[in-house]
């Protein structure tokens, strides 16, 4: 009889369900579609900050950074297989591997830095999360600014290091750091030129941040994991990179968790009052049903039932319409390339739990004025 | 046996205080068909209220098989409500979003017995609804809904059946059905109490209460025949 009267009630007077129904569902569809849209609109950010450089430095442990800085003749070395052995750890923060070997030279009375370099992938890097720097072809060069002109040769032009000449693939913008100085070269070019084969002073790479809620936090759990697996090496993060990167991510999720918090409120706003809307039309009903000898957790059974009902229904309405408005109309530029644009499914239950428990809540407020009632008043009344 | 002692209601108070009944006292036993008839606003309607669970009086008490029903809280007069009670309202109450099958069955259920199709076909076929079980209460006439709503009441087998003006909006026949009705419930057994104006009901009645400004009055052919137009 409970789910008798339960389906009687939705279908009578289902205007006000309807309107429940309604608001519910499109406050979800536009928490959905913003949800999703954001999370691809925090991806591009991330990825911009990516392409801003690699943000973690790994020396041997016992190496003064500042040699490595400096690029001196104090620069310990060590193999270049180490970085192969990095890449294997997939529970490791860090990919985007770039292993270089750096040594001064003097060219016309102008310091430069001969910088050998191989990207290292991971396996589970994907071409589309490529490394933010590109491999050196052999015999072929990628100069900084300043070094272009201490040499004078533009992209495509030669010249020649210890008698072995190379065509320059590109220079690249000034950036305002040593790295203007820089000689890039494919790391065997490199490890010949210097007469260190296999060898390798640092290794660059990019630490993610999906660990952790605090930057420190995260920094913490990498240093622990490379103490693991590479005892002698020790991290340096390029704290500037890593920030910018940290609060693209944190910004997202903060002004997320104010937008639900806006839609709950509104959810149980529009719960409120239809719900204490629906209580006044339905007292005669009420009435009826307690000179029957129905009591108040029958009647209050059929409140939270229906609303249940109603918030799960809304929510797999709104968020497979707010799942797919995102998928349609997202804006071209936050589309990422690295993950395609889907409903966000792994959210769903997430978003369930919280529809139904704002509901829920916001129902008893409803169900407060229904247990006020007299049920000889309403139908005398009547 | 239903025992009212010294029952009184007040509504209000201070210069809105209204005295709807007063020191009502009344013994009504098993088998008894009883009226309690008087002018409107006489106080007839909230003594069947009391009566049934579902006014709290102001002072006396109401006992049914030796205990009073405002005692124990709500939760027992619901469950008095539930098992014990039959109400037919003035109005008929019946629920608008359920056919007359589904209304009949409520009670049944809400007693915690399976609603069987059968025994409600017989219920509402002896009060000629037969034909009328998938129709809703607004499809019905007064006369129907009336028929319903003793239905509903007979159908629960309560120990007691409150009727407020049952056949206050009926025509002869159905008022002779639905009185005819009631005495049956009383000669089975049931304590059937019954507010009216109806002299069909009077003359049926083993007992009679008259009220006046909510006090008991001398019951009396004069009475009888000033407040039914006879």
């Amino acid at each position: 009889m409970f789910g008798k009267i339960l389906l009687a009630q939705l279908r009578h007077k289902w205007r006000i369900n309807a309107l429940v129904f309604l608001t519910l569902s499109a406050v979800i569809t536009l928490y959905v579609y913003i949800f999703n849209t954001n999370s691809y609109s925090n991806r591009s950010m991330q990825l911009i900050m990516k392409n801003m450089g690699l943000n973690q430095l790994i020396i041997p442990a016992e190496q003064d950074a500042l040699d490595t800085y400096l690029c001196t003749g104090r620069q310990m070395e060590f193999p270049e297989t180490t970085t192969t052995l990095l890449a294997r750890h997939a529970d490791l923060l860090s990919r985007y591997y770039l292993s270089v070997l750096q040594q001064r030279t003097q060219i016309d009375g102008q310091t430069l830095f001969i910088t050998g370099i191989r990207p290292v992938a991971r396996a589970d890097e994907t071409s589309e999360k490529g490394n933010p720097v590109p491999p050196v072809a052999n015999g072929t060069a990628r100069l900084g600014a300043a070094a272009a002109e201490i040499l004078a040769v533009g992209t495509g032009g030669l010249f020649t290091l210890d008698d072995r000449s190379f065509k320059v693939s590109a220079v690249l913008p000034p950036q305002g750091t040593p790295d203007d100085y820089r000689i890039y070269l494919n790391l065997e070019d490199a490890q010949e030129l210097l007469d260190k084969p296999g060898l390798i002073n640092a290794i660059h790479s990019f630490e993610c941040l999906h660990v952790g809620d605090t930057l420190e936090e995260i920094h913490r759990y990498q240093r622990e994991l490379l103490a693991r697996v590479a005892p002698d090496l020790k991290q340096i993060n390029i704290a500037n990179i890593a920030r910018g990167r940290y609060l693209a991510r944190t910004t997202t999720s903060k002004y997320l968790f104010y937008l639900l918090l806006m839609v709950a409120a509104l959810s149980a706003l529009v719960v409120i009052i239809t719900g204490c809307q629906e209580v006044l039309e339905r007292r005669y009903e009420t009435g009826i049903l307690l000179a029957r000898g129905a009591g108040y957790p029958f009647l209050i059974g059929l409140y939270l039932t229906k609303t249940l009902l109603l918030a799960t229904a809304a929510t797999l309405v709104g968020f497979i319409a707010g799942g797919q408005l995102s998928v349609a109309v997202t804006a071209p530029f936050l589309v990422t390339h690295t993950q395609a644009l889907a409903l966000p499914w792994q959210a769903l239950p997430r978003i369930w739990v919280w529809v139904c428990a704002v509901a829920l809540l916001a129902e008893l407020v409803p169900i407060m004025q229904l247990v006020r009632m007299d049920p000889c008043a309403i139908l005398v009344e009547e | 046996m239903l025992t009212l002692a010294k029952i009184s209601k007040t509504f209000g108070s201070g210069s809105a205080r209204v005295q709807a009944v007063q020191d009502i006292s009344w013994d009504l036993a098993p088998g008894s068909l009883a009226v309690v008839y008087g002018r409107s606003g006489s106080g007839k309607s909230t003594l069947l209220m009391m009566m049934g669970g579902m006014l709290t009086p102001s002072a006396g008490r109401i006992c049914f098989q030796g205990e009073n029903l405002y005692d124990g809280g709500g939760r027992r007069l619901r469950l008095f409500r539930r098992q014990s009670v039959g109400f037919i309202f003035q109005r008929f109450h019946l629920l608008p979003y359920f056919n007359i099958h589904d209304n009949i069955a409520l009670t049944l259920s809400m007693r915690g017995r399976a609603p069987g199709r059968a025994a409600i076909r017989q219920i509402a076929g002896a009060l000629g609804l037969a034909d009328r079980m998938r129709h809703f209460p607004s499809e019905l006439s007064a006369g129907e809904q009336q028929r319903v709503a003793l239905a509903q009441a007979l159908a629960g087998d309560p120990d007691i059946i409150l009727a407020d003006e049952p056949t206050g909006n009926l025509d002869r026949g159905n008022a002779r059905l639905i009185t005819g009705q009631l005495r049956a419930a009383a000669d089975a057994g049931k304590i059937v109490v019954a507010a009216t104006h109806d002299a069909r009901l009077l003359q049926a009645a083993d007992r009679r209460l008259l009220l006046e400004a909510g006090q008991a009055a001398p019951d009396n052919l004069e009475s009888e025949e000033r407040l039914c137009g006879q």
